[in-house]
């Protein structure tokens, strides 16, 4: 998919708020329905007229009440059309594709055509910037674009520019993209400029994140263990001005931590509308996203209310490395239960997993069918993050052992 | 917590200890790495994320045995062959007291499996976490390799002067390196000379195969073979603690 690919893109934003649109297209994080998207007013970095935009989407995605003044959602399923930008000035733009987060990356384009149902095309006049087209058809589209002063505006303005838009954009690109399909999880990153490098970090079930190494430490937070993506990058939610500073760690490609889950989310993977909510709450709750600016005050006493109604025996632990607040649950597995097959197949560590045991070994190992319970006994043990299950291990004792006192485990 | 609860079953079980990881049996696997992270990973080595062993520290687990492995560079291998040469006296003076190699064909593992059974009982009998199982389970235990998944090579048998086999090797291949896994002869056969026949019989296999780099795999800490070349890249461990 594109968004795998690195892109280079200066990104330059505007700094002015913009007003919501009609307040029935709102979306108030915890509060509306899901099929309520919020659309942004105008943004002087695209044309005022030869936009689209509309507020049902077949397949709903999220855009919190954070400001964000550039950025601008589409719904090409809504109509059918394309939608054609006309850019005044020299834009950056990113453009996501939310149910299966594509992403066009794109630097100081002056004009592109976005077709709804093949790709993002950019008209000739690109200056031959570096640019991904999404090859299949786009469900909607989200369009964040940014004016730069001028065209020869400097790097480090760039920068600053390209830290206010994560400072703002990141945490709503993050929810969009978590209505994509859960049992697909896939990284991308994003792309990344010479000096600012963003990446988009598939939490599992909570989405994406999206940071770069510049304003990281300022502001951009992340709840919970990541799924680490395609690329290095350095873990989110460290920095001198957020709560939690002991989640700082190089990660390399393709190494996967605890993905992030939310409590039924495993159950309802199928369901979108159930997990764009759950997402949402899991924004709504993470101490650190009441530090963005914009993010409503009154959201996250109302949806740690609604967390507690959903769990209705909360026993919340801190996740190590971050503050956010998971619940863990350790629960014995029958082999003979339909939770054994999700337990056998719990996926080791990535980079790993060739020499991993199958599932099908473990599940012959460990099934009822397995000729170790002549002789021996064993106690399967997963834990779930959040209803999610995110580990395993297995306690034995074989009574042919010659040291009776020493009991096993395994498949940890 | 997971291992909270694997401690607080085995206390009801009636167990001390725990320890750990054993996949029920040695013969599906066992041991954690805990040094060599940095290197490529070879079929049938443990491997596991590089936190581990400061995890189950932490936990107040300790080691309980160790094993290690040496990368064999290609320089380092033309001096294990050196010295192998060096050994043909004494390999002779094995064969000449009736002792033999056999090639096991690794084809036909589960077969071959029922060959050296009762060996593998013998041979490990000793070993770290050995449990004695019977045919039918060592078979299911072994699992991926029986299904083709694993290319198992240079697999041989060796047989005394009654013509019974006392000691086999086996190895693997990754791309164009050769994995010396295991080697053993039973306790009654060790000293005559088994171990130097099947690893010059390994090294000749992966010379016919113009295999130029080798590793020593998963040798019990101690005394080795590999030692003449330098110090393991690679160790494993199986950690235990006091319940």
């Amino acid at each position: 998919m594109s968004g795998r690919n690195n892109n280079r893109a200066q990104l330059a934003v505007s700094n002015q708020p913009y007003p919501c649109a009609d307040l029935d297209q709102r979306f108030q994080p915890s509060l509306c329905g899901v099929q309520q998207v919020l659309v942004r007013g105008d943004s002087p970095g695209l044309g005022q007229e030869d936009y689209r935009r509309s507020a049902e989407t077949k397949v709903p995605f999220l855009l919190a009440s954070l400001h964000r003044p550039t950025l601008v959602s589409l719904d090409n399923t809504a109509d059918g059309q394309c939608a054609y930008f006309n850019l005044q000035h020299a834009t950056a733009i990113c453009v996501g594709e939310h149910a299966d987060h594509a992403l066009v990356a794109k630097s100081r384009c002056t004009g592109f055509q976005c077709d709804r149902m093949h790709r993002v095309q950019y008209t000739p006049d690109t200056n031959g910037s570096r640019y991904l087209t999404i090859d299949r058809e786009m469900k909607a589209v989200i369009i964040a674009g940014c004016q730069a002063d001028d065209e020869t505006s400097t790097q480090p303005e760039s920068i600053q520019a390209a830290d206010k838009f994560f400072n703002i954009d990141g945490t709503a690109l993050d929810v969009e993209f978590a209505s994509r399909d859960l049992g697909e999880c896939q990284h991308s990153t994003l792309g990344r400029c010479d000096q600012v490098e963003w990446v988009c970090i598939d939490r599992s079930c909570l989405g994406f994140e999206l940071a770069c190494e510049k304003c990281i430490k300022r502001t951009v937070s992340s709840s919970g263990k990541l799924r680490f993506g395609v690329v290095d990058f350095e873990v989110l939610n460290e920095g001198r001005d957020l709560a939690s500073a002991k989640c700082r760690s190089m990660q390399k490609a393709g190494e996967m931590a605890e993905p992030f889950s939310l409590d039924e989310s495993v159950q309802k993977r199928r369901s979108q509308p159930r997990f764009i909510k759950k997402a949402e709450l899991a924004l709504a709750i993470d101490p650190l996203r009441s530090q963005l600016p914009g993010f409503p005050v009154d959201v996250v006493d109302l949806a740690t209310r609604r967390s507690h109604m959903l769990s209705p025996h909360p026993s919340p632990q801190h996740d190590l490395g971050t503050d956010s607040i998971v619940e863990y649950t350790v629960a014995s597995i029958d082999p003979s239960s339909p939770e054994f097959f999700e337990f056998a197949a719990l996926p080791h560590v990535c980079s790993l997993n060739s020499l991993a045991p199958s599932t099908a070994d473990v599940m012959q190992q460990l099934g009822v069918d397995s000729l170790f319970y002549r002789h021996g006994e064993t106690r399967l043990f997963a834990c779930y993050r959040n209803g999610h299950l995110v580990g395993r291990a297995v306690a034995s004792v074989d009574h042919h052992f010659p040291d009776q006192y020493v009991g096993h485990f395994v498949y940890f | 917590m997971l291992m909270q609860a694997c401690e607080e079953w085995l206390r009801e079980k009636g167990k001390k200890r725990i320890e750990g990881p054993i996949n029920l049996n040695m013969l599906a696997g066992y041991r954690f790495q805990v040094s060599g992270f940095d290197t490529q990973a070879f079929p049938g080595e443990p491997r596991n994320p590089d936190y581990y062993p400061d995890l189950f520290s932490s936990l107040g687990y300790r080691e309980v045995a160790l094993w290690q492995s040496w990368d064999i560079s290609p320089l380092a291998l033309l001096g294990l062959r050196a010295f192998d040469w060096l050994q043909r006296a004494r390999r002779r003076a094995t064969t000449s007291s009736g002792y033999r190699i056999e090639v096991l064909r690794t084809d036909h593992l589960e077969e071959e499996t029922r060959k050296i059974h009762y060996l593998v009982h013998e041979v490990f009998a000793d070993n770290y976490g050995f449990s004695p199982i019977d045919l039918v389970e060592h078979i299911q235990m072994q699992g991926a390799a029986m299904d083709g998944s694993a290319r198992v090579a240079g697999a041989f048998l060796y047989h005394s002067a009654q013509r019974e086999p006392v000691g086999f090797s086996y190895g693997f291949y990754m791309g164009r390196t050769g994995i010396f896994h295991t080697f053993g002869v039973t306790k009654a056969h060790r000293g005559s000379g088994g171990a130097d026949l099947l690893f010059h019989q390994g090294l000749q296999e992966i010379r016919s195969q113009g295999v130029s780099r080798a590793i020593g795999a998963l040798a019990k800490a101690g005394k080795s073979k590999y030692e003449r070349i330098g110090r393991p890249r690679r160790a494993y461990a199986i950690v235990g603690k006091i319940l």
